[in-house]
């Protein structure tokens, strides 16, 4: 912000050389951009700030983002701004909820900066937010934003996902993220209210499970929970017949191989019942003509959608539950919601970028 | 046909002669009767003017001949006409003692278009050598001749001799009906004794299997060996040079590259050490808006404009929330 006034004292406004625009899907779990310069970036979305001016010395950096701060965790006063897919810092909160709105600023401003942006080009952004993001969460990502992008605008993080991939119409979203999971409904028009759905058992809930059932099998082995989250998202499966996950945990300081296939497939799979649920919701309340089309059209999108054979998993349910249905995995998870945030901000007429300078 | 023929040549238009006959006709005339001769014959005829438009030709028949005057018509136009009535003969079939009978055409076209085609008698007798060609050579073919030049001559040397014209190309028509025709080869040599010996000789060493020296005999008449030698050396030598020059470039571009890739670290090195990114630049210069040709353009163009509305509304809740005294 700073930056940014000096520059307009100092009549350096000279932005003539270029429009980049960025897609920014902001994450509990993963925050990515994907930029009009060719660049994509992906950082997980944890901020630490050193926890003292020893630690400060030592790594000789003010903040710290994404696998670098889970790092160096131990030096740091660690932020995850986002939860449930909503910012921390729009609660209300007093030392922590400013903590955390610092956290979210650093990690938008960080992942813009991960754009790799030039100082004389115009920067257009939309930010993808989940579907039933409030006002206040809204206001805290737009101020964020604002600080390095010249405009910006917001939009439903499944509607984006669907618009990237061109499915406007008959399509049902299915965006599986750490702190939700956004269920969508397109028709061809802007999705509303109705049209969306939105569930918290998400990865980390998933990761949560996973911790439980790990404790209640293995209760001497010593693990946190970012290894757990590291064990879902290496070997996830819901599948039936799949290798055995063995891993190794400690077990009073020395390592120990666990065969964790069976927590692992349990905890995967208790996501499965209230998608399938959610998408009859969804489908139920849609025009009766076209409700064959969408059972066969749904997309599954989000971190979440590389669970291995989730897709055939949740295709099973919805013909036991819904009598029929087609799942399409799609093929970029981590950028899904990035990509279709710059196709927007791309197709985003120039009078409208304006406006909202 | 005649007054035609002057009439073209007056007015300077094109013309074309055409003799046309069905091959082997006197033939089937014998096994199957003169019905079926005069039925050949109807359906040719009609066949000819299925092909032309009514006022497009002139024509009468001469000793089982089609002899046909086609004004307004360019040598171009005679050959797709000529093909279109082969390609209408074979498809013809005719019913002879319960057998199916299949016809061919031989034709001879001649054209005005040539400059020494100066007379009618010229086109009638260039349109007959090509016919007889047709027919000799197995017919089922047209054949355009260019012998005006010869007929001219011919017609001049006679006539200033007193001497009655004789019939030019004599070779290319059977010297008596019963009489077999002459090959490709004796016609060849008939009218051009040198080309048609290299051809026999040709062909002789074709078939004892020793063309290949034949060839190289030839090639060597016609480049001596020395400048053969001496052309090879220079072109190697030429060789040698660019290959000099290409070594040299590339060495040079090696070492630019190098450079460059020096001079860019030490970029990156200065840029780093003094915390400037320059950023990379976008691939778009001016804003881009939907194009017309996307597909769901106008869907797209509805959501953008949805998208904008909500984004506005947000920013006005947002003021009026601020201006809300606490």
């Amino acid at each position: 912000m700073a930056d940014k006034r000096k520059k307009e004292q100092n009549g350096e406004q000279n932005k003539d050389h270029g429009v980049l625009y960025l897609g920014i899907d902001l994450g509990t779990s993963r925050t990515s951009v994907s930029a009009s310069n060719g660049v994509r970036e992906t950082i997980s979305s944890h901020v630490g700030y050193p926890k003292d001016v020893v630690s400060k010395k030592l790594l000789k950096k003010d903040v710290l983002f994404g696998d670098e701060a889970l790092d160096k965790r131990l030096s740091l006063n660690l932020y995850r701004p986002l939860a449930e897919g909503v910012l921390k810092c729009s609660q209300e909160g007093g030392e922590e909820a400013k903590a955390n709105q610092r956290a979210a600023s650093d990690l938008i401003r960080e992942i813009i900066r991960c754009a790799k942006p030039r100082s004389d080009e115009l920067i257009y952004a939309v930010i993808g937010v989940p579907a039933q993001a409030n006002i206040n969460n809204k206001e805290a990502i737009i101020a964020a934003a604002r600080e390095t992008v010249d405009s910006v605008m917001l939009c439903s993080e499944p509607f984006s996902v669907a618009y990237g991939l061109d499915m406007l119409e008959d399509v049902l979203v299915i965006d599986i993220g750490a702190g939700t999971v956004d269920l969508c409904r397109m028709h061809g028009t802007m999705p509303e209210d109705s049209d969306q759905i939105t569930l918290t058992r998400a990865g980390d809930f998933v990761d949560a499970e996973l911790m439980k059932a790990i404790e209640s099998s293995y209760p001497e082995a010593q693990f946190t929970i970012q290894m757990i989250k590291v064990m879902k998202e290496r070997h996830s499966t819901v599948a039936e017949r799949a290798e055995p996950v063995i891993v190794s945990l400690p077990v009073g300081g020395k390592p120990q191989d666990f065969d964790v296939s069976k927590e692992l497939r349990g905890a995967c799979q208790k996501i499965i019942p209230p998608i399938v649920e959610g998408l009859g919701q969804l489908v139920a309340t849609f025009d009766p003509e076209f409700q064959s089309k969408l059972k066969n059209r749904v997309l599954l999108a989000g971190g979440g959608s590389q669970i291995k054979s989730l897709d055939t998993a949740i295709e099973i349910e919805m013909h036991r539950t819904l009598g029929e249905g087609r799942v399409i995995r799609i093929e970029e998870p981590k950028y899904g919601g990035s990509n279709g945030a710059l196709k927007i901000a791309h197709d985003m007429p120039e009078e409208y970028w304006e406006k909202l300078k | 046909m005649r007054v035609e023929f002057e009439r073209a040549q007056r007015y300077a238009y094109p013309t074309v002669c055409m003799m046309i006959s069905v091959d082997r006709l006197g033939a089937l005339q014998d096994i199957y009767g003169v019905d079926s001769k005069q039925e050949i014959q109807q359906a040719v005829i009609e066949l000819l003017e299925s092909q032309t438009r009514a006022s497009d030709f002139l024509g009468c028949m001469i000793d089982d001949r089609i002899h046909a005057v086609f004004p307004h018509t360019s040598a171009t136009a005679a050959e797709n006409l000529a093909q279109r009535l082969l390609n209408g003969a074979r498809a013809m079939q005719f019913d002879g003692d319960g057998r199916t009978l299949r016809i061919t055409l031989s034709i001879g076209i001649a054209h005005n278009e040539d400059k020494e085609a100066i007379s009618f008698d010229t086109l009638i007798g260039v349109a007959e050598e090509g016919l007889c060609v047709a027919e000799s050579g197995g017919g089922d073919r047209f054949i355009e001749t260019e012998l005006y030049q010869l007929y001219e001559n011919n017609q001049r040397d006679q006539e200033a001799g007193g001497e009655q014209p004789r019939a030019p190309l004599r070779a290319f028509a059977p010297a008596e009906p019963d009489a077999a025709p002459l090959s490709l080869l004796e016609m060849i040599e008939v009218e051009d004794s040198a080309l048609g010996a290299k051809l026999r000789g040709f062909i002789d060493a074709y078939e004892k299997g020793s063309v290949s020296d034949l060839m190289e005999g030839q090639t060597s008449e016609l480049v001596p060996q020395e400048s053969v030698s001496e052309q090879d050396r220079q072109v190697e030598a030429e060789l040698a040079e660019k290959k000099r020059d290409m070594d040299l470039l590339q060495r040079r571009l090696a070492k630019l590259t190098e450079q460059l890739g020096l001079t860019e670290q030490e970029l990156a090195r200065v840029l780093k050490m003094k915390n400037i990114d320059p950023g990379l630049a976008s691939i778009y210069k001016t804003v881009q808006g939907l194009s017309e040709d996307e597909a769901s353009a106008a869907v797209k163009k509805e959501l953008m404009v949805k998208i904008f509305e909500a984004n506005i509304e947000f920013r006005k809740q947002l003021e009026e929330r601020s201006s809300e005294p606490n």
